[in-house]
Order: C-alpha cells, then sequence, then structure tokens
C-alpha cells in the first residue's frame, strides 16, 4: 500500500512536470510521421563465437567453427517467425598470422523465396498439406537459401570462391503440427557436406550459452540468493552457422600444425555481421543501394563486448577490425583495468590485482604464452605485439573427448577447453568472471577463495547435453508449447546479504552448484 | 560504489535501444516498488517498466533507470499514439540528467525528445554539441538529419544521414534514406529504401516495422498508386493490428477511392485513439463531400477547438492551411504561417506560406515562397497544385496549366477538396487559354 506522503509528493511533482513540459506537448505532425531512432538490429547481432577441434567420432582432422546470431528467439514467434536477413553479410574471420587483419574469411549470405505470397502466414502456409516434412516442402512457404563463400586474403584471394551455393536452412521450429519431427526431417537434411570433406549448417537452434543474467544484477546476489541460478536463455533460440573445416585450411602453413608450439599452431577466430551502406542522393539520380559493407557486429572472445567494452566505447568497437584493438586508447585502457573488476572488489569487499592487468591483455588480447602454469605445451598466444581481441584456438592441443570435458576449461584443467578456443559446453561466465577477479592461476596472489570460486549458479544448459555430432547445438525449442516457468538450475538457496549486511559472494562448488558461504 | 555497479543487462538495453551495444538483454523477475517510480508519473502495476523501477529503487544515484524508463515512454508514445508520454519520457530524461549531466545514452534520448516536440534548432544545436563530442555515433547523426530536413537545411540532413548510413546501416539510418530521397523527388529510390527498412526492423518491433511500411504505403498514395499502397498498408496492419497510422493511411485511402463511408470508419477510429488536425480536416472534408454541409462545418470547426486545447502550436500550420482552403481568416492564417517560417524553412512551411500569401492577395510574395517551397523537384501535387494557382493568378497560364496538369496526373486524389478546385482551375485555363 502506497504511502499517502508518498501519493502527495508524486501526485505534486507530477503536476510540476506538467507545468514545465506545457509548451511542449507533442502532436501527430501532419506532413510526416518521425521515423524511430531507437532501435534493434537483431539480425544483425552477434550472440556467441566458437572454436574447436571437432568432438565427433572420426572427425578429429577438422576444426568446428560456430557463430550465432539473432538473440532471445522467442519459440513461438509467428506468423513470421525469425529467418536470416538477406541484407545482412555474416561473416566467420580467421586470422593465422597474428597482425590481427583476417587472412581468411567464411562469408554467408542468404536469399528468400516465396512460394506463396497471397497468405499472412509467412514461413509455413497450407500450400499442400500444411506439414512442413521435407526441406523442399512446399508448405516451407518462405524458404531460405545461402552461399559460402571462402576468401583466402593471405593468397591475395579478394573475391574468394563459392564453396557452397543453394543450400537451404530448415525453418524455424513453429510448432507439433507444421514442423514434426524436426530435426529428422528439417535439422540433420540441412547439414551440408563440403567438398574439402567438412560440413555446413545454417539454421536456428537452441541457445545453449546458458547464463544467469541476474549474476550482474546481483553482484548483490538478489536473483541468485533467492532462487538459485536461473538459466536467462532457458527456451529460447538463436540462429546458427556452423561450418567444419579440415584444419589444415586455417592455419599459416596449410599444413596440420607439428604440435602445439609450432609457429602455426594458433588461429585468431571472431564473427561479424554487416550491413551495405548507400549512397542517399545520387548525382545522376538513379537510387544507388549498394555502397561498401559497414560491419555494425563483431564477437569474439566471449563477454568481451558485452562486460569489458564500455558503452560509449561499443559502436565503434563493434565496427573496428581486431587490427587496430591495440592502437585505440580505452580498448586497451577497458581491458588493463576493467571496471566490472572495480566493482567485484568494490561490492564484494574482495581484493583483486592492481592494474594493468596484463593477466587480462594475455587472455584476450595477444594469447597465453608457453609458461610455468600452464606447462611448455600449451600456448595459444598469437599477436605481433599488439593486442587484438579474437577466439584464439590452438589447433594442435587435441580435443577432450565428450564426458572428459570440463566446464571451465583450462582452470579445471581441460587444456582443449576456453581460454583455447571457446567449446559450446564452456561456463564462460564462471570463468571469467573469476579471471576478472583475479582468480586464477596467472595472477598467484589473488588466486584464493572466493575469487577462485566465482560463479553464477548456472553450469549446464537445461534443455539437456549437446548433441555429439555436428552442429553439437541442440534443435529449437519448439513453438506452440506451453512455456515452462524459469526453474531454478541449481538447488542452492543463498541469503542476499551476510549478517553486516554486505552481499553475499556467489561462489560454486566444483560442479558450479552455489556453495553457502 | 555498489549502486552504480547493478544490472548490467538492463544497461545493455537501453544501449542497444539507443544503438550502442552488442550483447543481450534480459530481466529476472521483480515486484516494483512505490518508491522506485520515484516522481515519474507512471503506473505502480507495470510489468514492462519493472526493471527500469528495479534500477531506480536499487541506483537512485544512477541515471540509467531512468533513461531505461524515458525509451520505454517513448516506444509506448509511437505504439499506442498517446504523445502524453512524451512527456513523461522528458521527465525521466532531465532526472537522469540531473543525476548524471553527461550520461551520453540521456542526452542522446533528451536531443531526440527535442524532435518529438518539434523544438528542431534546439535539437540542431544539441545534435552539433553531441556531435562534437562523439563523431562516430550514428544516433546523433540521425538526430542532425532530423532537425536539418524539418528546418529546411536540405543539404546538411543529406550529409548527416549519409554519415548515419555509412556508420551505421540499418532500418533507422534506411528510413531516413527513404524520406530524403522522397522529398527529392526520387520515388524509386524512396520505395526502394523504405522496403529495406521495413525489412530490416527488429522482428520484434511491430510498431517499427507497420511505420516503415506505412511510409512505404505514402509513398505510393502520393503517386496516385493506391493498389500498391493498399497492399503495403494492409501488411502494415498484419505486422501490428489497429496501428492508427496504417488506420489513418486506410481512411486516407479510402477517402481517396471515394468510399467515403468506409474512410469514415477508419478515420473515426483514428480520432478516437488519437485526435490529430491532419485526420479531422479529412473526416471533416468527406463530410462535405458527402453533402453533409452542418456536419463538415461542425468538424472543422472541432478543428479549431481540438487545436486550441490540445494542439497548442504544434499542428498550427495545418489549421491555417484549413483556413486558407476555406478562405476563412486568412489575416490569423497567414500570421501563423509568417511565425513558422521565422523558425523554419522547409518545403512544406514555405508552401503553406505561399498559398497564405496568395489568399491574403500578396501574390508576388506568394510566388518567391512557392518557389522556395518547389526548390527539392518534390513531386507532392499539393505543392503543384498551389504553385499552379499562383501562376494563374500571375497570368501565366501556359505554365499554370502545366503545373495543375501535373499535380493532378500525379495524384488526381491529392486533396478531397482541392482536387476538385485543380479540376475546375484547369477546364478554366483550357477553355479560355
Amino acid at each position: 500500500m502506497k504511502n499517502s506522503f508518498i501519493k502527495r509528493v508524486e501526485k505534486g511533482l507530477a503536476v510540476l512536470a506538467l507545468t514545465f513540459s506545457m509548451s511542449a506537448v507533442p502532436v501527430w505532425a501532419s506532413s510526416h510521421g518521425e521515423a524511430p531512432l531507437i532501435s534493434m538490429d537483431r539480425f544483425a547481432d552477434n550472440t556467441d563465437t566458437y572454436a574447436f577441434r571437432s568432438v565427433e567420432a572420426g572427425r578429429s582432422g577438422f576444426v568446428t567453427l560456430i557463430a550465432n546470431y539473432i538473440p532471445l528467439q522467442e519459440p513461438s514467434a509467428g506468423p513470421q517467425w525469425f529467418r536470416w536477413d538477406d541484407s545482412v553479410m555474416y561473416e566467420i574471420k580467421i586470422d593465422n598470422t597474428g597482425d590481427g587483419r583476417e587472412d581468411i574469411i567464411y562469408q554467408f549470405q542468404f536469399k528468400t523465396q516465396i512460394v506463396n505470397s497471397d497468405t499472412v502466414l509467412g514461413q509455413s502456409t497450407v500450400n499442400q498439406d500444411g506439414v512442413i516434412s521435407s526441406l523442399t516442402d512446399p508448405d516451407y512457404n518462405m524458404p531460405q537459401t545461402y552461399t559460402v563463400r571462402r576468401i583466402d586474403l593471405s593468397e591475395g584471394d579478394n573475391a574468394g570462391r563459392i564453396i557452397a551455393s543453394g543450400l537451404r536452412t530448415p525453418p524455424a521450429n513453429i510448432g507439433p503440427r507444421v514442423t514434426p519431427n524436426y530435426e529428422t526431417a528439417l535439422g540433420q537434411p540441412a547439414v551440408y557436406p563440403l567438398r574439402n570433406g567438412g560440413k555446413v549448417f545454417a539454421g536456428q537452434r537452441d541457445e545453449y550459452f546458458y547464463i544467469d543474467l541476474g549474476v550482474f544484477d546481483a553482484l548483490n546476489l538478489r536473483s541468485i540468493g533467492v532462487s538459485g541460478g536461473i538459466d536467462s536463455t532457458k527456451n529460447y533460440n538463436v540462429s546458427t552457422l556452423a561450418i567444419e573445416v579440415p584444419i589444415e585450411e586455417l592455419t599459416r602453413s596449410r599444413a596440420v600444425p607439428t604440435g602445439p608450439t609450432a609457429a602455426d599452431a594458433v588461429i585468431g577466430v571472431w564473427a561479424t555481421a554487416s550491413r551495405q551502406s548507400v549512397k542517399v542522393i545520387d548525382q545522376n539520380g538513379t537510387p544507388n543501394n549498394n555502397g561498401p559493407w559497414r560491419q555494425i557486429s563483431r564477437l569474439g572472445a566471449p563477454l568481451v563486448n558485452e562486460l569489458v567494452i564500455p558503452l560509449s566505447l561499443k559502436d565503434a568497437f563493434n565496427s573496428l577490425s581486431p587490427r587496430v584493438d591495440g592502437t585505440i586508447p580505452r580498448v586497451v585502457q577497458a581491458i588493463q583495468d576493467p571496471e566490472l573488476s572495480r566493482l567485484l572488489a568494490a561490492v564484494y569487499g574482495i581484493t583483486i590485482p592492481p592494474p594493468p592487468r596484463n593477466d587480462l591483455v594475455q587472455i584476450f588480447g595477444t594469447g597465453i604464452p608457453v609458461n610455468s602454469v600452464t606447462g611448455p605445451n600449451y600456448t595459444t598466444f598469437l599477436s605481433d605485439g599488439t593486442a587484438h581481441e579474437y577466439l584464439r584456438l590452438n589447433v594442435a592441443i587435441p580435443p577432450t573427448a565428450i564426458g572428459s570435458q570440463n566446464r571451465l576449461g583450462l582452470l579445471g584443467g581441460d587444456v582443449a577447453g576456453f581460454p583455447n578456443g571457446r567449446r559450446v559446453f564452456d561456463d564462460v561466465t564462471d570463468i571469467e568472471l573469476r579471471a576478472l577477479a583475479g582468480g586464477t592461476p596467472f595472477t598467484p596472489a589473488t588466486n584464493i577463495a572466493p575469487n577462485n570460486m566465482l560463479g553464477d549458479g548456472v553450469s549446464f544448459n537445461p534443455e539437456g547435453p549437446l548433441l555429439t555430432r555436428f552442429p553439437y547445438l541442440l534443435p529449437p525449442n519448439q513453438g506452440n508449447q506451453p512455456r515452462p516457468s524459469s526453474t531454478p538450475t541449481t538447488t542452492a538457496t543463498l541469503p542476499s546479504v551476510d549478517q553486516s549486511g554486505r552481499p553475499m559472494i556467489p561462489t560454486v562448488d566444483s560442479d558450479g552448484f552455489l556453495t553457502n558461504r | 560504489m555498489q549502486s552504480k555497479s547493478i544490472n548490467f543487462a538492463v544497461i545493455l538495453s537501453v544501449s542497444l535501444l539507443l544503438g550502442i551495444g552488442g550483447g543481450c538483454s534480459m530481466d529476472s523477475s521483480y515486484s516494483p516498488t512505490a518508491k522506485a517510480a520515484g516522481h515519474i508519473p507512471l503506473s505502480e502495476n507495470d510489468p514492462e517498466a519493472e526493471s527500469a523501477l528495479k534500477l531506480i529503487d536499487k541506483m537512485p544515484d544512477s541515471p540509467d533507470g531512468y533513461t531505461q524508463l524515458a525509451v520505454l515512454n517513448i516506444q509506448r508514445a509511437r505504439r499506442t499514439g498517446d504523445f502524453s508520454l512524451n512527456t513523461k519520457a522528458e521527465t525521466a530524461v532531465n532526472r537522469a540528467l540531473e543525476i548524471a549531466p553527461q550520461d551520453l545514452p540521456s542526452r542522446k534520448l533528451s536531443a531526440s525528445l527535442l524532435l518529438t516536440f518539434h523544438r528542431f534548432a534546439e535539437a540542431l544545436e544539441r545534435g552539433k554539441q553531441l556531435n562534437q563530442e562523439f563523431p562516430d555515433d550514428a544516433f546523433v547523426f540521425g538526430v542532425l538529419t532530423d532537425a536539418n530536413f524539418e528546418l529546411g537545411n536540405y543539404d546538411e540532413a543529406v550529409a548527416a544521414a549519409q554519415k548515419m548510413v555509412d556508420i551505421k546501416p540499418n532500418s533507422t539510418s534506411y528510413s531516413r534514406v527513404a524520406h530524403i530521397r522522397s522529398i527529392f523527388g526520387d520515388q524509386a529510390g524512396a520505395v526502394e529504401m523504405y522496403t529495406a527498412a521495413a525489412r530490416s526492423t527488429d522482428p520484434k518491433d511491430a510498431e517499427g516495422q507497420s511505420w516503415c511500411l506505412v511510409q512505404l504505403g505514402d509513398e505510393y498514395f502520393k503517386y496516385g498508386k493506391f493498389v500498391e499502397a493498399e497492399k503495403v498498408y494492409d501488411e502494415a496492419l498484419s505486422v501490428f493490428p489497429d496501428f492508427y497510422m496504417a488506420l489513418a493511411a486506410k481512411g486516407k485511402l479510402r477517402a481517396a477511392q471515394n468510399d467515403f463511408d468506409g474512410a469514415e470508419k477508419f478515420l473515426k477510429a483514428v480520432l478516437d485513439r488519437v485526435p490529430n488536425v491532419e485526420t479531422a480536416v479529412l473526416l471533416g472534408d468527406i463530410y462535405s463531400r458527402k453533402g453533409d454541409t452542418d456536419k463538415a462545418k461542425s468538424q472543422y470547426d472541432l478543428i479549431e477547438v481540438m487545436e486550441q486545447k490540445i494542439g497548442l502550436n504544434n499542428d498550427q500550420k495545418r489549421l491555417a492551411l484549413m483556413w486558407a482552403d476555406q478562405n476563412t481568416r486568412l489575416g490569423e492564417a497567414l500570421e501563423i504561417l509568417q511565425r513558422e517560417q521565422l523558425a523554419r524553412k522547409d518545403i512544406f512551411t514555405e508552401d503553406a506560406l505561399a498559398w497564405c500569401l496568395f489568399k491574403n492577395g500578396r501574390i508576388k510574395e506568394a510566388n518567391e515562397s512557392i518557389k522556395r517551397a518547389m526548390r527539392l523537384k518534390s513531386n507532392d501535387a499539393r505543392i503543384l497544385y498551389h504553385a499552379g494557382v499562383i501562376e494563374k493568378g500571375l497570368g501565366h497560364r501556359a505554365e499554370a496549366k502545366r503545373l495543375i496538369e501535373s499535380a493532378l496526373k500525379l495524384n488526381p486524389a491529392f486533396d478531397l477538396i482541392q482536387n476538385e478546385n485543380a479540376t475546375r482551375a484547369l477546364q478554366d485555363l483550357k477553355t479560355k487559354g
């Protein structure tokens, strides 16, 4: 019940606010409507990038690259459903020399067809029996095809060559009536073999990336304290580009490296989305809508764009090539002295390593050199001496078999996991919270509890384990289903503050369950 | 320090919307408290506002909750046509700026609200300041584009839009390119860009997509392509049912097709939701055309009351144009336009001024003004008609005939009443020519 005093104050202030604004009551303009300025561009929004040695049986000579886009897709998103945007260029880029410049690009472009335009139903309609039972079913009313182009800039091949075309994307997982047997009928058939022995897939999948976004709100631990960690991305889908290519197609030497410390062993991987600029007014009066491509989204290492880069720099960062990262003082500074680290220290009263955080520069900007912590056969170092932010994968480090992987990657003793590339399975939130707090062996003085036990209380994907085959990500959550409520993915509950009123620190045990400290 | 740390997710959501960010945003469940609402007039039981209220509650000394509240209100204003929500947004932004005068999202929102309130000169100044500090910010170039466009600084608007679309090609920049192409008379180019804008709008932003489609339909309507226009208006309504701008567009289209009963239904539905002069004038014109002069008169009278009651100084231009068309209160009409033209020299203001000058018998000045209105070769039937009538008044009959013919050819139903006057004027020119 609202306190009457507060009510009075609110009322008074509301009147005051109106008085001040009376001269400016807006109306609907007659000659035009205002174009929106506030908007999102999710079609061109990278969500996650993954790079890892393939773990599917018989695929040890391959690397899998996955770039996810179009965040937080609700399964029941009709009548239009989610699609790839024909006007966006989606790219996965590889630097294999350490200069931050892409040497190899896998470029994806989509084309939407319409079977029957006299329908409001969009992606599916009853052109035949209303069931989409294959990728070529006429009821798949707006199928999308795509082309994959491989560009090898290191060989001066600027135009690149098309390595696949006319491939079909599966429709969204609309519901049990329209898309029954989704994975068998539509998901798996959309995995296409490539001439180089690899595979490619482009389509909707379950958002495997798990995180309690409340962890950030809950630097005071509220959400975790009340309910345990909640996977904020549960039941959401995402649009996945996945491509598997032979190791030697990615390395500087065009060969399989002889060992993890060989000069050609580490590759840098990031994904981008670009749209075409246009000429507003062309001199000769003909519309020119085919201006240069402009990168508007970029994603390399997980959560860097979200957690490390300050807001005022995000537009610029999203448009930058990793080549120039090290030359921009604010980017370097953001990594050397991240705000979130300082906040962790301030909120929880923990001690963190002082800036400049060279440990973070190594993880995100240059790669980890061979050293006493990681041993003589581990490195992700790939740099010409300046920082370039992207994922670094040592393709000569063998993959860890499914079942033996550790979600904490290197911190859990699993050298095939993040920050050596990134597997879908890796718990990058826990890893990075600890890294930001200095709770890693690279900063021994702060590699203590609770710094090295931080976590968000979500340690696995509640929709189930990954597939054991390409594209690894689960089929998309089906639309037209009752939406399950978000249930805690751990059973622990904690008070949100300790006896002195200080926020409780979110630490987790080795299985990722919240511990009651 | 603690309060500044909270809720990365929510901060991100605002930054994303303002075109700053990457990543995803999400909110967890929360019950807003009375305290959180502070002095922002906002309903207590408002699930959409929960995360903003939570943020304000948890971080009273941070601008972020207030900017989020502002964004929410701006978007709601767009969705519903309830423009008082923009005032709530303004209050929230002002609070954010009191807390953090240099906060970039707040400053950007504040500048964009000046546009919403039609304070274009101030918006331009703000935009310039922000642009100096943040020369690569696409949103700021959007503010500069709009402010210059409305003020009639078209070269500057083109330059700003070019920068905007070069930095960030997306639906917000594409729609501005389309606007500019439209006013420069490049129909094909405008259609392409409105289409691109609609197709690239965020799939969850039904209002945004529908808005782009209405603009696309209007571009067809402008050239008398009613079938194409209706198809697009219908799509706009299927994307976002009952969107008032799409309903108004349908009403306008039906009226142009002489389906007055159909038009009346749409227009009344609009006026029930969003009283506005443009729609009200059209409804009055429909009554006139149906021969119901009493109803027409009371409708026109209502407009005056409405404009005085809610419009204040914001759509007086349309009111003045109506007076000029009806040969009534011509002195007042001219005063309104002269005042307006001191502040902005866009082609629609110049056109309305020319028409009022002409009706007041000041034909030489009218001619100067209409020439300025035609400087972009905009292919606007109303402007061409006015120009034709002014040329006729000057005794330039051949030019008058050419202009009025081209107006009627462009869109034979550009105005329910004036198109008939145009036809008569043309006849007159032909018979006595």
